[in-house]
């Protein structure tokens, strides 16, 4: 991000220290004038000039909005200020005093610019990482959602008792079973998410939507920009196609157009009218949903589009608790589920938390955030670190002071209030970087890993104040252990004995190496973690995906209802599809069906053999992919035994993955066997195909997948009545192998509208590119933990080598009478060296014990790595020690140059 | 109507933003600019420093907002600021008031002495 820009961004972020209504007049004016004076000075004086006009008028802004908030704005009129009355002496004194401390402590920290900069720059650092974090933890998963009674929301989802598999959408019959149920949900809402045909002036495009019951809106509580939410009457036959749309569909697609409300809108072609605007912050069911279309349950429109079924969202009723509901729900499922004739077995649970992220990201973002907290602490030691050695030169400063009568609360007072300063302007900064780190991490975020986040994800007043905290924090943290010493400083001690107050007390010398050692042990946790994220990572990429990736793109169609309502025609349309696909520059082959990660239709009960009539397994969970002829050549996915399918194949025949045929066949070949779902069709084995990989690549399930024909088999039932009026009756999937996958994808977008421009792409994707996206979680995660324990371990070295470096600087003295008096440089090269290592070491024992423990809260996220992976924590012990002996070398090495002659002549 | 003398004796900052305006509207960045140059650099007001105060002259209705717009402002959102009557009326009192002073102080003769002398 370019200075200026930087600079913008961290003057609005100021201005939120004001109040709202200050903020909300000046914002752009402040903006444009922070921009304008910094422009002039980067004129003038180049970038220096632009960081110091930056500086100061960042200063500037943030002091003036602190005082606005203060309610003390500069004074108009400079009229003699009215006598202090008695009781304002009090505030009056501690108000010189504060005055009195600052200017010291800023004296003091001019006198050692460098030490006060690296402090300031290196705590920000730690401050910004902490606050992004934070602010993504505090939108997804602290915060309530931005809805009215957000707290007592649940949804009620489908529970299959044998399998334990949870999963929402009911049945329109179960879903008025359940709305029965007023006792425990005093309001029942439902919603289906879909995708719709948007008909706009750029064409057809496919956006997400929703089914909505017509209370469902109005429950969030949340008044609509514009015109109102559905009431009861809308989602009927004959009330008129109905709509309310997004605040993102009104600005992107309607131009933010005044006269919206009546406006007529195409979806899935029909006209629906618009009648509520939804502000920005409803985000309902999803981020995603461009437009909600009202549907009500109990007397649905008898035409026009249907959800195909329908999550209970619903408000537990007042002092109904969740776990009363749950039991409730538990207890009451299965009943109703009979009621509304779901199958045997069925029974209902409160779903997952309605505020949940995918529950891998939460424990991600939890990791991080446990990280970045540990590197603040690193930063903390070694700024501490850092003071006590200034605490030290100044311990006679302070004995004389002392001595003048200066009280221990006095000193301990000044010296916090330097670290306090320091503290508060890393805080400062570290909001700059919270901005940069927040940006880079959201831009890095796998999409859709946040969207039901609802909440906002940016650095607002919560995250500010969470910084400005941490920012004291961190100053009382680093600045405590060099308060504490300067309260002990004793006068006679320091005065009578230079030496002794250059080579400081026994106490500080502890205490130093107390630190490097917690530095050291932190670093540890830090690096192992790193370290398992990487070896997991590196595991979860050599998967073996089951067949070549490579070049291969996947061009998702829908048919429109309008032509393709016999299934034959969707055949003849797939056909010529391959044919001109074929035909493109660079492509090696062409194929129809679905293909891995991406998305395949998921099958699930108790299976059958015809060889074991009557006994059914457990209930399984399959994916089934359906396949084109000449599929398996196409796709490279190996057949092991019998054959492919053909053109023309009958549609009960089946091709079985590995697993699946060792698991159910293992002393037989599966080939001409048959099983069926539980009083499902029969199906024949005719091939055993080589094992994929699905989405979840982590993930053990879904081995057993098979494959089902995707053509329609000879002389199949004609054209049948669709069974509901949608726009798209069914989406293909088309697939092909290409030299260039990426000129391909761009061709292949007009080879679809030239063979019939009324069909709907969807999207065009790479496999290797949506296997990637079934990774980014794990690689965000790697990268900001290697960063983090990167960044650990050379501030732990860095401490490492200040302790070492002060401690050969105190003990010049005696190393120089030593090398006079005939011992080796070698034996005191190795005296150094042995701190060193005595330091490491402690930290070593103490941060491997502590990572061990720890993170076993990663295990979750790690895959075919034990959190107690031996080969990672040997290689952070090797990468450890590597570095600490590093950082030994130079003190070990000066210490062995001492010129023992030049030393006693100097005394 | 105010009277103006109620305002009297104006801050520096206050005098200064108020007499950038006394000849033509500007934005905030030319009253910052207008000061600058005027005083070849010695008042410099800060951005935070220069709208909490102009909050407080519309509040006091000392300005206004302006409809003027150059015909080549490089940026069309700016606000520009005028004196308001009253806020003629106070510049000028705190001008008189100023003047009067220094009528008194050249009386003294304080401006004829060597500094050092």
């Amino acid at each position: 991000m370019p200075l200026l820009t930087l600079i913008e961004r961290t003057s609005v972020a100021l201005l939120r220290l004001a109040p709202r209504s200050f903020r909300e007049a000046w914002r752009d004016e402040v903006v444009a004038t922070v921009r304008a004076s910094c422009r002039d000075a980067r004129a003038r004086r180049g970038v220096c000039g632009l960081a110091f006009a930056g500086m100061t008028e960042l200063t500037s802004v943030g002091a003036s909005a602190a005082r606005a908030r203060l309610g003390r704005g500069p004074a108009l009129t400079g009229g003699r200020p009215a006598p202090p009355d008695d009781s304002s002496r009090t505030g009056a004194r501690l108000m010189s005093t504060l005055v009195h401390d600052l200017r010291l402590a800023l004296r003091s920290l001019r006198a050692a610019p460098v030490v006060a900069g690296i402090a300031v720059l290196t705590l920000a650092l730690g401050i910004g990482v902490n606050a992004a974090v934070f602010s993504i933890l505090d939108s997804t998963v602290f915060r309530p959602l931005p809805y009215a009674d957000a707290d007592r929301y649940e949804e009620v989802w489908n529970f299959e008792s044998a399998s334990q598999f949870l999963f929402p959408g009911f049945t329109r019959a179960l879903f008025r079973e359940w709305a029965t149920q007023r006792d425990l949900f005093d309001r029942i809402e439902g919603y289906d998410i879909t995708s719709f045909v948007y008909g706009g002036p750029k064409g057809a495009e496919m956006l997400t939507g929703a089914f909505v019951t017509p209370g469902a809106l109005s429950m969030l509580g949340v008044p609509p920009l514009a015109g109102r939410y559905f009431a009861d009457g809308d989602g009927r036959g004959g009330t008129g196609q109905r709509l309310v749309v997004s605040e993102a569909f009104w600005r992107d697609a309607l131009d933010r157009d005044p006269a919206v409300i009546g406006r007529t809108v195409t979806l899935n072609e029909r006209g629906y009218e618009i009648v509520g605007v939804a502000p920005a912050g409803l985000q309902f069911p999803t981020a995603s949903a461009r437009f909600w279309v009202p549907w009500d349950p109990t007397a649905p429109p008898p035409d026009g589009a249907q959800p195909r079924s329908i999550v209970m969202f619903a408000r537990r009723a007042p002092g109904v608790t969740h776990e009363q509901a749950d039991a409730q729900v538990t207890q009451r499922g299965p009943a109703l589920a009979e009621a509304a004739g779901a199958p045997a077995g069925r029974s209902a649970k409160l779903g997952l938390s309605f505020r949940t992220v995918d529950q891998k990201m939460e424990r991600s973002l939890y990791v991080l955030g446990g990280a970045v907290a540990f590197l603040l602490l690193i930063i903390c030691a070694n700024l501490a670190n850092l003071s006590l050695s200034r605490t030290l030169t100044r311990a006679r400063d302070f004995a004389i002071r002392a001595s003048l009568g200066a009280s221990r609360r006095t000193l301990v007072r000044e010296t916090l209030v330097e670290h306090v300063i320091i503290g508060v302007t890393g805080a400062a900064l570290g909001v700059a970087v919270a901005w940069l780190a927040l940006d880079l991490t959201l831009a890095m975020m796998p999409s859709g890993a946040l969207v039901r986040s609802m909440n906002p994800i940016d650095l607002d007043g919560r995250a500010l104040a969470f910084t400005a905290g941490l920012g004291i924090l961190a100053a009382l943290l680093f600045g405590l252990p060099p308060a504490w010493l300067a309260s002990r400083s004793g006068v006679a001690a320091a005065l009578k004995d230079e030496s002794r107050a250059t080579t400081g007390s026994p106490a500080t010398r502890r205490l130093r190496g107390v630190l490097v050692v917690v530095e050291v042990a932190l670093a540890i946790v830090l690096l192992v973690g790193a370290a398992l994220m990487a070896r997991s990572f590196v595991k979860l990429n050599q998967v073996d995906r089951g067949f070549d990736t490579s070049g291969l793109v996947v061009l998702r169609v829908g048919l429109p209802a309008n032509g393709y309502l016999d299934p034959r025609s969707r055949d003849d349309l797939t056909t010529a599809l391959i044919d001109r696909v074929r035909l493109l520059p660079g492509v090696r082959a062409a194929t129809a069906g679905g293909v891995p990660p991406d998305s395949s239709l998921i099958s699930f009960g108790k299976l059958e053999f015809a060889a074991r009539p009557g006994t059914l397994t457990d209930v399984q969970i399959l994916p089934i992919y359906h396949a084109w002829p000449g599929y398996f050549d196409a796709v490279g996915i190996p057949i092991r035994e019998g054959r492919g399918f053909e053109p023309g194949e009958p549609a009960e025949s089946v091709i079985v993955s590995e697993s699946f045929a060792r698991a159910y066949f293992p002393e037989q070949n599966a080939v001409g066997s048959r099983f069926r779902f539980e009083d499902d069709e029969w199906r024949t084995i005719v091939g055993v195909a080589g094992e994929v990989r699905q989405m979840d690549l982590d993930d053990a399930h879904g081995s057993f997948e098979f494959y089902s024909p995707l053509q329609s088999p000879p002389g199949a039932a004609a054209a049948k009545a669709p069974a509901r009026a949608e726009a798209i009756v069914e989406y293909r999937t088309i697939i092909a192998r290409a030299d260039d996958p990426s000129a391909a994808m761009l061709r292949l977008r007009d080879v679809v509208h030239e063979v019939d421009p009324r069909v709907v792409v969807w999207r065009v994707e790479s496999v290797d590119r949506l296997f990637a996206d079934a990774l980014a979680r794990p690689r965000l995660v790697l990268l900001l933990m290697s960063v983090f324990a990167s960044l650990g371990l050379v501030l732990a070295a860095a401490g490492l080598y200040g302790v070492l470096s002060y401690l050969v600087a105190q003990r010049r003295r005696e190393i120089g009478i030593r090398l006079a008096l005939g011992a080796a440089p070698r034996q005191v090269g190795r005296m150094v060296l042995g701190s060193g290592v005595r330091l490491t070491g402690a930290g070593l024992v103490i941060g491997v014990l502590a990572a061990l423990g720890l993170v076993r809260v990663m295990r979750t996220l790690l895959y075919d790595v034990e959190s107690s992976d031996p080969v990672s924590l040997l290689l952070v012990v090797v990468v450890l020690v590597a570095t600490a002996f590093a950082a030994s070398w130079g003190p070990a090495r000066r210490a062995m140059r001492t010129d023992p002659l030049s030393l006693l002549r100097e005394q | 109507m105010t009277d103006p003398r109620s305002f009297l004796p104006l801050t520096p900052l206050a005098y200064q933003v108020l007499l950038s305006l006394a000849d033509a509207d500007r934005h905030g960045y030319g009253i910052i600019r207008e000061v600058a140059d005027r005083t070849d650099g010695v008042v410099r007001i800060r951005t935070g420093t220069l709208y909490t105060m102009v909050q407080r002259l519309l509040d006091e209705r000392l300005l206004e907002e302006s409809d003027f717009r150059p015909a080549h402002d490089d940026d069309e959102r700016r606000k520009y600021y005028r004196l308001t009557d009253l806020g003629r009326d106070v510049l000028a009192a705190e001008t008189r008031r100023m003047e009067a002073l220094i009528g008194e102080a050249r009386r003294k003769q304080v401006l004829d002495r060597k500094s050092g002398a």
